[in-house]
């Protein structure tokens, strides 16, 4: 691992790549959804605050994380499917192994993809922020705050995952489907609930048990759930690339 | 290794898990999904050509017949036959969607294995 070559990968994969304009416009999709969401959203959501919340302030950041927890999956999956795979699939991989390491690579790509969403999730944070300010509601930086690390954990260990599954891909449509359906046992690891030990195996379980932490209530007693969840996610994201770092290692490319 | 002994070996493995988490008591779904997992692995890691169709096959096949085995041969079965009309759609019903997710959850474990453990890959 060499940091100079992870940030020659993440400059061209950033500045340089192909893909880039899908990022931006995918991200931009997201940000225009997170918009949506808050404008008419919160407005759904007051309807029934009536009956399920006993407090009057309309929580904008909840509104987008559940915008992020529904479809931040899938976003991630259209942007990170083919990051390596494509690479590949057009043979160009052997150029770049030749020149850098196959771990910098791999960790150049993951940090790029996590940068971008890091991108994106600051937008809709800031967008959160102007909405508060233009509404004459008082500003919850605090709230913003644990949104904005609640998502970046959350969407980071699907990053990790997609990446890993796009290693072993041969090609991008493989890549494609397989993350498809990785992301299907996640849901059904999700639903299965209750006293099952599965669900703790999927991201969802963390990212849905962060929701406590935005509702208003209860912000002064979740602090060691919330950051035992970003943990979690955390060691999922390293279990992850670790696995994505040991699959470049072994593969005849 | 021929293929098809390979296949015979992963049913029998899963029969085997099967019968294994039956006796200790561990539930359908948790036991199922490591199952699959496992033949998925074994299989994905032995066959060196169309791993994941060859794990799809065989969870399926070690599924379908460890539930009609269950089905035959214990009390459960036999209630869910003399109860007839409405419980048996639904036993064959959850049966079929077990059987159809575990398989495609083997066939992601044989991917995997196949791509990392794999020589042939």
């Amino acid at each position: 691992m060499n940091f100079l070559e992870i940030r020659t990968i993440l400059e061209d994969e950033l500045f340089q790549s192909s893909k880039s304009r899908y990022s931006w416009f995918f991200g931009g999709i997201f940000i225009f959804l997170s918009l949506i969401a808050i404008k008419y959203g919160t407005k759904i959501y007051t309807l029934y605050s009536f009956f399920f919340l006993k407090f009057e302030g309309v929580p904008y950041s909840l509104i987008s994380y559940l915008l992020v927890l529904a479809l931040g999956p899938f976003f991630v999956l259209i942007i990170a499917f083919d990051s390596i795979s494509s690479e590949i699939e057009t043979g160009s991989i052997r150029y770049i192994i030749s020149k850098v390491q196959r771990s910098s690579f791999i960790l150049g790509k993951g940090v790029s993809l996590f940068l971008g969403f890091t991108v994106v999730l600051s937008g809709i944070a800031f967008i959160c922020l102007i909405y508060q300010y233009f509404a004459d509601n008082a500003i919850q930086f605090e709230k913003i705050f644990f949104f904005w690390l609640g998502s970046l954990f959350y969407l980071g260990s699907f990053i990790s995952i997609f990446l890993f599954i796009s290693t072993l891909s041969a090609n991008n449509k493989i890549s494609f489907v397989m993350s498809l359906v990785f992301l299907g046992i996640l849901i059904y690891f999700y639903l299965q609930g209750g006293e099952s030990l599965l669900k703790y195996l999927s991201p969802y379980s963390y990212g849905i048990d962060n929701l406590k932490i935005l509702k208003e209530s209860q912000i002064k007693t979740e602090f060691t759930g919330f950051f035992k969840n970003l943990f979690f996610l955390f060691l999922y994201t390293l279990s992850f690339l670790s696995l994505s770092l040991f699959a470049m290692k072994r593969r005849d490319l | 290794m021929k293929t098809r002994n390979i296949l015979l070996i992963g049913v029998g493995i899963g029969l085997g898990l099967f019968g294994l988490f039956e006796f200790f008591s561990v539930s359908f779904t948790e036991g199922g999904i490591l199952g699959a997992i496992l033949i998925g692995l074994f299989i994905g890691k032995t066959i060196d050509k169309h791993p994941l169709r060859y794990a799809f096959f065989s969870v399926c096949v070690s599924h379908l017949l460890a539930f009609t085995l269950l089905f035959l041969f214990t009390e459960d079965g036999k209630l869910v036959l003399q109860e007839g009309d409405i419980l048996l759609p639904f036993f064959l019903g959850y049966v079929l969607l077990r059987t159809l997710i575990n398989s495609i959850i083997g066939t992601f474990g044989a991917f995997v294995s196949f791509n990392i453990l794999n020589k042939q890959s």
